[in-house]
């Protein structure tokens, strides 16, 4: 990998099992799923009544201008950058601003001002709709948001590419940082799809579990009775700075993102390629990236969303990608705990790895009674996992086909 | 306008407008005391059109300035309004 190096030195989680560094990481060892039937609509007449929500401590809870100004989804992206700002020890009023950059993922953008426009607009005609309705939905208004808020006026940007969005974030402000474009980059992603049309949407695509009766056993990634993914909200934006710049402000590396890999199906708009060759060919780019072998990598944090095609096509890229590694490495799913964030969880689940890296185990994969015969892989279950930790890959694959891989190691 | 009318456009605007109730005093300049912007002032129109049944129109809503001036605009605009043109709520 060219260019200056890239290292973690903030962690603001913003999850169903835990908000900030230190609950998200209890929450992934005490191995309990935290899907819950809906709250945050009535959902009693949609066939899916169950997901991943979170409950914002009040310290962190949107003022109440903010509140009517910005979508849900920018409520837990400002949570995830205060948290990850104070891990960080990084003071925006301190901080020069013209080197700072973020970047943040997201699938669906501001989905409760959508849905609410829409109404307004069937109900009321065009005047119904708010002077709000496109600056709350639109899909970089987190990221314009958290500019604002903090003066940061680096480079700001968004990535759409659905459930890999924020982990390409991270290879964005990789890139920014690596290139010297910006010096820190708030980097993550922001997902509030807790909201009847999309969960409605992601329904009607019969890609959602329909466990209702069961909420914490519905999401089961790799499993062999695993029936769909958990749709959940949530956000994770991690502080990306450059070694030199952590180094010159004292700053504590937490880990190095030392490599990425990105390749394309172009096989179908949401299934993924059933041999996973692409999604290995993303590993096998980000292992080169990152200058290390298949055998250097201690862990790996699936994109294991619990759908029947995707774990199976995972399972069949890290065999091809890891060869015969890819049988012992210990594996975890974290979206058996935190339901499917969508455009967060790339970032969400490189907090859990940098975690891995930092406590030196692997959390387990809930819901994992009876794993499939057909995955063939590693992966821990029932309780945490003490184990050598130095080079984590972190997989996210998306609708669209977007596959990225991410590797991060000890600073 | 009446007290009651006048609390009720008070907590409109304050949910519109994520402002305290208490901050919409009738001399809070919109712009310099509240920190609203272009936005928030057609929000504020919208708002005034659909709860109190009066057309504004964009020449009256950007000279807006303050809470008591949108209060004496409503009764202005209510005491010449016809009912017809009153828009579909």
């Amino acid at each position: 990998m060219s260019g200056r190096r890239v290292m973690v030195t903030g962690l603001g989680p913003v999850t169903p099992v835990g908000v900030g560094a230190e609950a998200f990481h209890a929450g992934q060892l005490a191995g309990r799923s935290a899907v819950r039937p809906i709250t945050r609509f009535d959902a009693s007449d949609l066939p899916v009544r169950i997901a991943g929500e979170v409950d914002l401590p009040e310290e962190l809870r949107p003022a109440r201008r903010e509140a009517a100004v910005t979508d849900r989804v920018t409520h837990l992206a400002a949570a995830a950058a205060e948290l990850a700002l104070r891990d960080a020890g990084l003071d925006p009023a301190t901080a020069d601003g013209t080197r700072v950059g973020v970047v943040l993922g997201t699938g669906c953008g501001g989905t409760e001002a959508y849905r609410d426009g829409a109404v307004a607009l069937t109900r009321r005609g065009p005047n119904g709709i708010g002077a709000r309705y496109v600056p709350t939905s639109m899909h970089n208004a987190s990221a314009a948001w958290l500019a604002i808020r903090h003066g940061f006026s680096g480079p700001v940007t968004t990535t759409v590419t659905a459930c890999a969005g924020g982990a390409d974030a991270l290879v964005a402000a990789h890139q920014m940082i690596a290139s010297g474009e910006a010096d820190v980059v708030l980097a993550g992603g922001a997902e509030a799809p807790v909201t009847d049309l999309m969960v409605s949407g992601f329904a009607r695509m019969r890609a959602l579990s329909t466990r209702n009766d069961e909420p914490e056993r519905a999401s089961r990634p790799f499993g062999a009775d695993r029936a769909g993914f958990v749709l959940s909200e949530g956000a994770a934006v991690l502080v990306l700075e450059s070694a030199e710049h952590a180094r010159a402000r004292g700053a504590r590396p937490l880990a190095e993102l030392r490599g990425y890999g990105r390749t394309g199906d172009a096989h179908h708009i949401v299934a993924p390629r059933p041999d996973g060759s692409a999604a290995a060919r993303a590993v096998t780019v980000a292992l080169r990236s990152a200058g290390l072998a298949p055998e250097e990598i201690s862990h790996v944090n699936a994109h294991g969303t619990g759908t029947v095609r995707n774990d199976a096509a995972e399972a069949a890229a890290l065999r091809a990608a890891l060869g015969r590694l890819a049988l012992r490495v210990p594996v975890t799913a974290t979206k058996s705990l935190t339901g499917h964030s969508l455009g967060a969880a790339g970032a969400v689940e490189a907090v859990a790895a940098v975690q891995t890296l930092t406590h030196q185990v692997v959390p387990p994969t809930a819901n994992l009674d009876r794993p499939d015969p057909a995955i063939g892989l590693d992966v821990v279950r029932h309780e945490p996992r003490d184990t050598s930790v130095s080079a984590v890959l972190s997989n996210s694959f998306a609708f669209g086909g977007h596959n990225v891989a991410l590797v991060l190691t000890l600073p | 306008m009446n007290s009651t009318a006048h609390q009720h456009l008070v907590d409109v605007l304050a949910d519109r407008l994520g402002l305290e109730p208490e901050e919409l005093t009738p001399d809070a300049r919109f712009r310099e005391d509240l920190g609203l912007d272009s936005l928030d002032l057609v929000e504020l129109v919208s708002a005034l059109e659909n709860e109190l049944g009066v057309p504004v129109t964009d020449e009256v809503a950007l000279s807006l300035t303050s809470l008591g001036e949108v209060v004496a605009q409503v009764d202005a605009l209510r005491a010449t309004a016809s009912p017809a043109a009153e828009p579909a709520a």
